[in-house]
């Protein structure tokens, strides 16, 4: 981003000194750069419709007949825990819970994806088998948490505690972001998604 | 809704009302001011003579418009907000693409070279061919179309209202949109959330867990719970400070563009004279004309006069409002005899 910026204001400043009328030509450049701008961000907003359409598709179609047979497989051995089990006793997807001070609450199996909690004090909180995809925890106690088997795909937990945290079985994958502290999770137990052993 | 209540809500109205008309008055002043200045009029006096209705209808004058397209894009992002993120999408690319869209089309119109508006022609139907090729919803595609239209049709127009001078008002509904669109996203997800609170406390409340009494507490106060009241009040009133000094800067600075506001003023006086000049504002006591260097940019004769309403028989104001008149007396209205409708009833002698 940082890249483009410069490039686009060198472009801006550098590109009307090969023009006669210096002022329409910075003039022209600038609306041509912010236009191809518009086609980046409508790229992005296409992209994000294709993908949708193709999670959509993936969705409807058969399993036998598909060619993403092997891929969905893979992907059904990452969920397998969470489809085979029953509802969630505690559905809270997305709630805003940052700063919340709840010690030693009981979360286990919750499903927290998508969840705020930044900042918050889980310390000593079961949030074993928990569904944490995403879920922002930066900066959160979680000191004597339980976090076994917990699913901490795509978890931000840059700045968190989790001295004495049990972390045996839970689920990371390379979007996971840990502490300073926790540089190898492998060595917590916690498993890589690419390791977990196929069913 | 007992009667302290029923008082607090009167009290909060007035005082909405008349803070309301405080800030347009201001307004009104600032707007007055700048105009003074701009045909080297000293501003002191006129403002400060002023009366209130003329600096309200002065201040409501320049700043109804923008409110009108505050509403109208707020309106467009409120549309947005109130739907489910999930399908009514509105993140920060399609800000960014309804953005960009806006300013390329001003820039592009403004100029004098409109092929520079290609690449955001691109852009826009790039997006239509894929939301016609992959079609998520009604919604997902609207929430995307909508503002891109919008703001296009918005850099067309401010192009083609303001092509000269146009700095100030072309940057202020660009901000104005700007602003609108890049906090759209933030506010949708702040809906999503206060939705997943609620429906996570109903749950919770359902299930009458008394351990996870804390848990629904917690998502009852919401974030920051720690946070003193006052604090958040502050917040809150400062956030509406900000909103509406930036309103009032874009209001006042899109006068600017304008070449001249002032009309001309024929005054005819119970002595029988006229005065010509242009008309700067009415006080409670006085009427203030002026010499403006509309006409002669180098003039030196540049000033204020002040007429007693007491010996003010007739004032026209008329004219375009660029006009303006060098400031001149007309001994017994000689060269406005036509023009002069009330007139004083002459002495009989003896």
């Amino acid at each position: 981003m940082l890249c483009a910026g410069l490039l686009a204001g060198a472009i801006v400043g550098l590109a009307p000194l090969f023009a006669d009328d210096q002022e329409q030509a910075r003039y022209a450049v600038t609306t041509v750069l912010v236009g191809l701008a518009a086609i980046a961000f409508a790229a992005t907003v296409v992209a994000r419709m294709r993908s949708e359409e193709t999670a959509r598709l993936i969705e409807e179609f058969p399993l036998h007949a598909s060619g993403l047979q092997e891929e969905i497989l893979r992907r059904s051995r990452v969920y397998q825990r969470t489809i085979e089990e029953a509802e969630p006793p505690l559905q809270l997807a997305g709630v805003d819970l940052r700063e919340a001070v709840l010690p030693g609450v009981d979360l286990s199996r919750a499903d927290l994806t998508g969840a705020l909690l930044e900042g918050a004090n889980l310390s000593a909180a079961a949030l074993g088998r928990s569904r944490l995809l995403g879920t922002d925890l930066r900066r959160a106690d979680l000191r004597g948490a339980d976090l076994r088997e917990a699913d901490l795909r795509n978890t931000d937990l840059r700045g968190a505690v989790i001295d004495h945290a049990r972390l045996q079985n839970a689920i990371y994958d390379d979007s996971t972001r840990w502490p300073q502290t926790v540089s190898n999770p492998w060595k917590r137990e916690a498993i890589h998604i690419e390791d977990m052993p196929p069913r | 809704m007992n009667a302290i209540d029923t008082i607090t809500k009167i009290v909060g109205v007035l005082a909405a009302i008349l803070g309301t008309a405080g800030y347009v008055l201001v307004l009104g002043a600032a707007i007055l001011w700048v105009r003074l200045q701009d045909v080297d009029l000293p501003p002191e006096v006129p403002v400060s003579l002023a009366t209130r209705e003329e600096l309200i209808a002065m201040g409501a004058q320049a700043v109804a418009v923008w409110l009108l397209l505050l509403v109208a894009l707020g309106s467009l992002a409120a549309w947005i907000v109130t739907g489910d993120p999930g399908r009514r999408r509105f993140g920060y690319a399609e800000a960014g693409l309804a953005l960009s869209v806006t300013v390329a089309t001003l820039l592009a119109l403004e100029g004098d070279q409109p092929w520079t508006i290609a690449p955001a022609a691109i852009a826009v139907a790039y997006v239509a061919g894929g939301a016609w090729r992959y079609w998520p919803s009604l919604d997902a595609v609207t929430a995307v179309v909508l503002p891109v239209t919008a703001g296009a049709g918005l850099g067309a127009a401010l192009a083609l209202l303001n092509n000269r001078n146009g700095f100030a008002t072309a940057a202020g509904a660009s901000f104005i949109f700007g602003v609108l669109v890049l906090l759209t996203p933030q506010l949708q997800q702040w809906r999503a959330r206060q939705e997943a609170n609620r429906h996570a406390l109903a749950q919770l409340k359902a299930e009458k867990a008394e351990a996870l009494k804390p848990l629904a507490d917690a998502l009852e106060k919401g974030p920051g719970q720690h946070r003193p009241p006052a604090i958040v009040w502050i917040g809150r009133a400062a956030a509406a400070s900000l909103a509406l000094i930036a309103l009032g800067i874009i209001s006042v600075g899109s006068q600017l563009d304008h070449d001249e506001n002032f009309h001309k003023a024929l005054v005819s006086l119970t002595n029988g004279d006229c005065i010509e000049g242009t008309y700067v504002v009415r006080g409670a006591d006085q009427i203030v004309i002026g010499h403006s260097n509309v006409l002669d940019h180098d003039s030196e004769d540049a000033r204020i006069a002040t007429v007693p309403l007491a010996e003010v028989l007739e004032v026209q104001v008329y004219g375009a409002s660029l006009d303006g008149v060098d400031l001149s007396r007309d001994k017994l209205c000689k060269e406005h005899e036509e023009e002069v409708l009330v007139r004083p009833i002459p002495v009989k002698k003896g």
